[in-house]
Protein backbone atom coordinates (compact mmCIF):
# COMPACT_ATOMS: atom_id res chain seq x y z
CA UNK A 1 0.00 0.00 0.00
CA UNK A 2 1.01 3.49 -0.88
CA UNK A 3 1.50 5.83 2.56
CA UNK A 4 -0.67 8.96 1.79
CA UNK A 5 0.07 12.08 3.35
CA UNK A 6 -1.96 11.67 6.49
CA UNK A 7 -0.53 8.99 7.06
CA UNK A 8 -3.81 6.34 6.04
CA UNK A 9 -3.10 3.70 3.09
CA UNK A 10 -4.17 5.24 0.13
CA UNK A 11 -7.24 3.71 -1.15
CA UNK A 12 -7.36 2.55 -4.61
CA UNK A 13 -4.08 1.48 -4.91
CA UNK A 14 -3.61 1.39 -8.72
CA UNK A 15 -0.99 -1.05 -11.22
CA UNK A 16 -0.82 -2.39 -14.52
CA UNK A 17 -2.84 -4.99 -13.85
CA UNK A 18 -5.64 -2.94 -12.62
CA UNK A 19 -8.91 -3.63 -14.46
CA UNK A 20 -10.55 -0.56 -15.86
CA UNK A 21 -14.75 -0.46 -16.68
CA UNK A 22 -14.56 -1.66 -19.93
CA UNK A 23 -12.17 -4.74 -18.82
CA UNK A 24 -9.19 -3.04 -20.32
CA UNK A 25 -6.21 -3.00 -17.82
CA UNK A 26 -4.16 0.34 -17.38
CA UNK A 27 -1.61 -1.72 -18.84
CA UNK A 28 -2.83 -2.02 -22.30
CA UNK A 29 -3.93 1.41 -22.14
CA UNK A 30 -0.16 2.28 -21.35
CA UNK A 31 1.21 -0.07 -23.89
CA UNK A 32 -1.06 1.27 -26.71
CA UNK A 33 0.18 5.14 -25.58
CA UNK A 34 3.92 4.00 -25.67
CA UNK A 35 3.34 2.16 -28.67
CA UNK A 36 2.62 5.75 -30.32
CA UNK A 37 5.50 7.47 -28.74
CA UNK A 38 7.92 4.76 -30.08
CA UNK A 39 6.53 5.36 -33.66
CA UNK A 40 7.22 8.57 -32.90
CA UNK A 41 10.81 8.01 -32.29
CA UNK A 42 10.95 5.51 -34.93
CA UNK A 43 10.10 8.25 -37.44
CA UNK A 44 11.87 10.69 -35.98
CA UNK A 45 14.97 7.94 -36.92
CA UNK A 46 14.31 7.14 -40.24
CA UNK A 47 14.33 11.30 -40.80
CA UNK A 48 17.86 11.55 -38.41
CA UNK A 49 19.99 10.87 -41.85
CA UNK A 50 18.53 13.54 -43.82
CA UNK A 51 18.85 16.01 -40.94
CA UNK A 52 14.97 16.49 -40.95
CA UNK A 53 14.50 15.47 -37.08
CA UNK A 54 11.72 17.29 -35.19
CA UNK A 55 12.90 17.14 -31.44
CA UNK A 56 9.66 18.84 -30.16
CA UNK A 57 7.46 16.00 -31.91
CA UNK A 58 7.78 13.14 -28.77
CA UNK A 59 6.57 15.98 -26.90
CA UNK A 60 3.40 16.91 -29.19
CA UNK A 61 2.40 13.48 -29.49
CA UNK A 62 2.43 13.10 -25.55
CA UNK A 63 0.56 16.39 -25.02
CA UNK A 64 -1.71 14.49 -27.07
CA UNK A 65 -2.12 11.57 -25.43
CA UNK A 66 -2.26 13.59 -21.52
CA UNK A 67 -4.64 16.00 -22.61
CA UNK A 68 -7.87 16.65 -21.52
CA UNK A 69 -10.46 14.34 -23.07
CA UNK A 70 -7.30 12.74 -24.14
CA UNK A 71 -7.18 8.23 -24.21
CA UNK A 72 -5.97 8.72 -20.44
CA UNK A 73 -8.23 10.86 -19.16
CA UNK A 74 -9.86 8.14 -17.35
CA UNK A 75 -12.09 10.08 -15.25
CA UNK A 76 -13.90 11.63 -18.36
CA UNK A 77 -13.97 8.34 -20.53
CA UNK A 78 -15.56 6.14 -17.43
CA UNK A 79 -17.30 9.16 -16.00
CA UNK A 80 -19.93 7.38 -13.51
CA UNK A 81 -18.77 3.83 -14.34
CA UNK A 82 -16.11 3.80 -10.91
CA UNK A 83 -14.59 5.65 -8.44
CA UNK A 84 -13.39 8.99 -9.16
CA UNK A 85 -10.28 8.79 -7.52
CA UNK A 86 -9.62 5.14 -8.95
CA UNK A 87 -9.98 6.56 -12.16
CA UNK A 88 -7.68 9.89 -11.29
CA UNK A 89 -5.26 7.31 -9.85
CA UNK A 90 -4.96 5.11 -12.96
CA UNK A 91 -4.82 8.40 -14.96
CA UNK A 92 -2.01 9.61 -13.01
CA UNK A 93 -0.19 6.15 -12.94
CA UNK A 94 -0.54 5.66 -16.77
CA UNK A 95 0.97 9.35 -17.06
CA UNK A 96 3.85 8.68 -15.48
CA UNK A 97 4.37 4.84 -17.05
CA UNK A 98 3.92 5.98 -20.22
CA UNK A 99 6.40 9.10 -20.48
CA UNK A 100 8.77 7.01 -18.60
CA UNK A 101 12.13 6.68 -20.95
CA UNK A 102 10.43 8.66 -23.81
CA UNK A 103 10.15 12.15 -21.73
CA UNK A 104 12.72 13.40 -19.12
CA UNK A 105 11.23 12.55 -15.50
CA UNK A 106 11.84 16.59 -15.44
CA UNK A 107 9.45 17.28 -17.58
CA UNK A 108 6.45 14.94 -16.51
CA UNK A 109 7.05 16.15 -13.50
CA UNK A 110 6.77 20.35 -14.77
CA UNK A 111 3.78 18.83 -16.85
CA UNK A 112 2.13 18.25 -13.21
CA UNK A 113 3.01 20.76 -11.90
CA UNK A 114 1.60 23.09 -14.17
CA UNK A 115 -1.82 21.63 -13.77
CA UNK A 116 -1.71 21.76 -10.05
CA UNK A 117 -0.30 25.38 -10.35
CA UNK A 118 -3.50 25.88 -12.42
CA UNK A 119 -6.01 24.66 -9.96
CA UNK A 120 -4.70 26.45 -7.06
CA UNK A 121 -4.55 29.49 -9.07
CA UNK A 122 -8.25 29.13 -9.92
CA UNK A 123 -8.84 27.83 -6.60
CA UNK A 124 -9.99 24.44 -6.74
CA UNK A 125 -7.22 23.12 -4.07
CA UNK A 126 -4.95 25.11 -1.67
CA UNK A 127 -1.40 25.29 -2.25
CA UNK A 128 -0.98 22.83 0.94
CA UNK A 129 -1.77 20.34 -1.87
CA UNK A 130 0.74 20.45 -3.94
CA UNK A 131 2.93 18.12 -2.12
CA UNK A 132 4.50 17.10 -5.53
CA UNK A 133 7.93 18.23 -7.51
CA UNK A 134 7.59 21.30 -9.02
CA UNK A 135 4.20 21.79 -7.89
CA UNK A 136 2.32 18.58 -8.48
CA UNK A 137 -0.53 17.75 -6.23
CA UNK A 138 -0.85 15.07 -4.04
CA UNK A 139 -2.80 12.71 -6.23
CA UNK A 140 0.11 13.05 -8.90
CA UNK A 141 2.81 12.50 -6.31
CA UNK A 142 1.10 8.79 -4.85
CA UNK A 143 1.17 7.56 -8.34
CA UNK A 144 4.61 9.18 -9.75
CA UNK A 145 6.94 6.50 -7.99
CA UNK A 146 4.50 3.48 -9.30
CA UNK A 147 4.39 4.68 -12.37
CA UNK A 148 7.97 5.54 -12.97
CA UNK A 149 8.92 2.04 -11.29
CA UNK A 150 6.24 0.28 -13.76
CA UNK A 151 8.99 -0.06 -16.87
CA UNK A 152 5.91 0.85 -19.10
CA UNK A 153 4.25 -2.05 -18.04
CA UNK A 154 5.93 -4.72 -20.28
CA UNK A 155 3.56 -7.16 -21.68
CA UNK B 1 -3.43 26.66 -30.05
CA UNK B 2 -5.98 29.52 -29.01
CA UNK B 3 -6.58 27.49 -25.93
CA UNK B 4 -3.09 27.56 -25.13
CA UNK B 5 -2.54 31.07 -25.58
CA UNK B 6 -5.74 32.06 -23.92
CA UNK B 7 -4.54 29.78 -20.57
CA UNK B 8 -1.16 31.10 -20.98
CA UNK B 9 -2.56 34.90 -20.32
CA UNK B 10 -5.11 33.66 -17.86
CA UNK B 11 -3.07 31.72 -15.48
CA UNK B 12 -0.82 34.57 -14.90
CA UNK B 13 -3.72 36.81 -14.01
CA UNK B 14 -5.27 34.57 -12.22
CA UNK B 15 -2.37 34.04 -9.73
CA UNK B 16 -2.18 38.24 -9.40
CA UNK B 17 -5.51 38.71 -9.60
CA UNK B 18 -7.17 35.76 -7.85
CA UNK B 19 -10.48 34.05 -10.04
CA UNK B 20 -11.98 31.52 -8.04
CA UNK B 21 -13.35 29.02 -9.53
CA UNK B 22 -16.80 27.80 -8.16
CA UNK B 23 -18.13 24.35 -6.92
CA UNK B 24 -19.30 21.58 -9.18
CA UNK B 25 -20.95 20.23 -6.82
CA UNK B 26 -22.74 21.45 -3.10
CA UNK B 27 -24.14 18.91 -0.62
CA UNK B 28 -26.20 20.26 2.64
CA UNK B 29 -26.39 18.41 6.09
CA UNK B 30 -28.61 20.09 8.65
CA UNK B 31 -27.01 20.90 11.71
CA UNK B 32 -28.89 20.61 15.32
CA UNK B 33 -30.88 24.19 14.78
CA UNK B 34 -32.03 25.68 11.67
CA UNK B 35 -28.93 28.53 12.73
CA UNK B 36 -26.45 25.76 12.08
CA UNK B 37 -25.68 23.71 8.62
CA UNK B 38 -22.58 22.10 6.92
CA UNK B 39 -21.81 21.96 3.34
CA UNK B 40 -19.50 19.88 1.28
CA UNK B 41 -18.34 21.79 -1.65
CA UNK B 42 -16.71 19.71 -4.51
CA UNK B 43 -14.36 20.60 -7.63
CA UNK B 44 -15.07 18.07 -10.14
CA UNK B 45 -12.31 18.16 -13.13
CA UNK B 46 -11.71 16.10 -15.52
CA UNK B 47 -8.20 15.00 -17.21
CA UNK B 48 -5.70 12.47 -16.42
CA UNK B 49 -3.62 14.17 -13.79
CA UNK B 50 -5.88 16.46 -12.86
CA UNK B 51 -7.66 15.93 -8.86
CA UNK B 52 -10.91 16.61 -7.50
CA UNK B 53 -10.94 18.71 -4.30
CA UNK B 54 -13.36 19.10 -1.47
CA UNK B 55 -14.12 21.36 1.35
CA UNK B 56 -16.45 20.96 3.99
CA UNK B 57 -17.69 24.22 5.52
CA UNK B 58 -19.97 25.25 8.42
CA UNK B 59 -22.33 27.89 8.65
CA UNK B 60 -23.58 29.93 11.29
CA UNK B 61 -26.71 32.05 10.55
CA UNK B 62 -28.35 34.89 13.22
CA UNK B 63 -29.95 37.70 13.44
CA UNK B 64 -29.69 37.95 9.81
CA UNK B 65 -25.99 37.57 9.18
CA UNK B 66 -23.93 34.53 8.64
CA UNK B 67 -20.52 33.22 8.71
CA UNK B 68 -19.05 30.58 7.00
CA UNK B 69 -15.62 28.81 8.55
CA UNK B 70 -13.84 25.77 6.57
CA UNK B 71 -12.81 23.17 9.01
CA UNK B 72 -12.13 20.12 6.20
CA UNK B 73 -10.60 19.55 2.87
CA UNK B 74 -9.13 16.56 0.88
CA UNK B 75 -8.75 14.85 -2.32
CA UNK B 76 -11.93 13.33 -3.20
CA UNK B 77 -13.52 13.16 0.03
CA UNK B 78 -17.06 12.45 0.41
CA UNK B 79 -19.25 12.50 3.37
CA UNK B 80 -21.88 10.36 4.15
CA UNK B 81 -23.20 11.53 7.62
CA UNK B 82 -22.76 14.36 10.02
CA UNK B 83 -24.35 13.44 13.54
CA UNK B 84 -24.86 15.82 15.94
CA UNK B 85 -24.60 14.61 19.60
CA UNK B 86 -26.28 18.03 21.30
CA UNK B 87 -25.83 21.34 19.42
CA UNK B 88 -22.00 21.53 19.49
CA UNK B 89 -20.57 18.23 18.94
CA UNK B 90 -20.63 16.46 15.56
CA UNK B 91 -19.20 13.10 14.37
CA UNK B 92 -18.18 13.32 10.58
CA UNK B 93 -18.18 10.20 8.47
CA UNK B 94 -16.17 9.58 5.30
CA UNK B 95 -16.76 7.27 3.28
CA UNK B 96 -14.10 7.89 0.50
CA UNK B 97 -11.26 10.29 0.25
CA UNK B 98 -8.26 11.61 1.76
CA UNK B 99 -8.19 14.28 4.17
CA UNK B 100 -5.61 17.17 3.51
CA UNK B 101 -6.30 19.50 6.42
CA UNK B 102 -8.49 18.87 9.60
CA UNK B 103 -10.14 21.39 12.63
CA UNK B 104 -11.62 19.99 14.94
CA UNK B 105 -12.65 23.03 16.79
CA UNK B 106 -14.06 25.98 15.34
CA UNK B 107 -16.00 29.07 16.34
CA UNK B 108 -18.40 31.47 14.61
CA UNK B 109 -19.45 34.46 15.35
CA UNK B 110 -22.53 36.06 13.25
CA UNK B 111 -24.70 38.38 14.14
CA UNK B 112 -23.15 39.47 17.61
CA UNK B 113 -23.19 35.48 18.55
CA UNK B 114 -20.66 33.45 18.78
CA UNK B 115 -21.23 29.87 18.22
CA UNK B 116 -18.38 26.55 18.55
CA UNK B 117 -18.18 23.38 17.33
CA UNK B 118 -16.28 20.34 17.96
CA UNK B 119 -15.50 18.42 15.21
CA UNK B 120 -14.82 14.26 15.09
CA UNK B 121 -13.87 12.23 12.34
CA UNK B 122 -15.24 8.41 12.83
CA UNK B 123 -12.69 6.27 11.32
CA UNK B 124 -15.16 3.43 11.41
CA UNK B 125 -17.26 4.79 8.70
CA UNK B 126 -14.79 3.38 5.83
CA UNK B 127 -14.60 0.26 6.97
CA UNK B 128 -18.60 0.00 6.95
CA UNK B 129 -18.56 0.60 3.16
Amino acid sequence: MIPAKNGTPAPNNVNCNTKLPNGQTVGQYVNNARAQLQAVVDRQNALAPAGDVNPFSIYTQFASIAKGGGPIDFKNIFAGQASRELLANAGNFAYYAIGEGYIPTTALDLGAGAYGLYGAAVGRFPTSFLTGRFFSDDSARLMRSPGLAANGCPQ
Amino acid sequence: MKKVRAGAFLLPLCLFLGCKMKPTKVTRFSGPSTEVFYTVETWEDNGAISSDFTRVFAHFEHNGKSDKVMFLDGAYLALSSVRWSGKDEATICISEGRVNSFKDTLTLKAGGESYSIRNRLDPACRQQQ
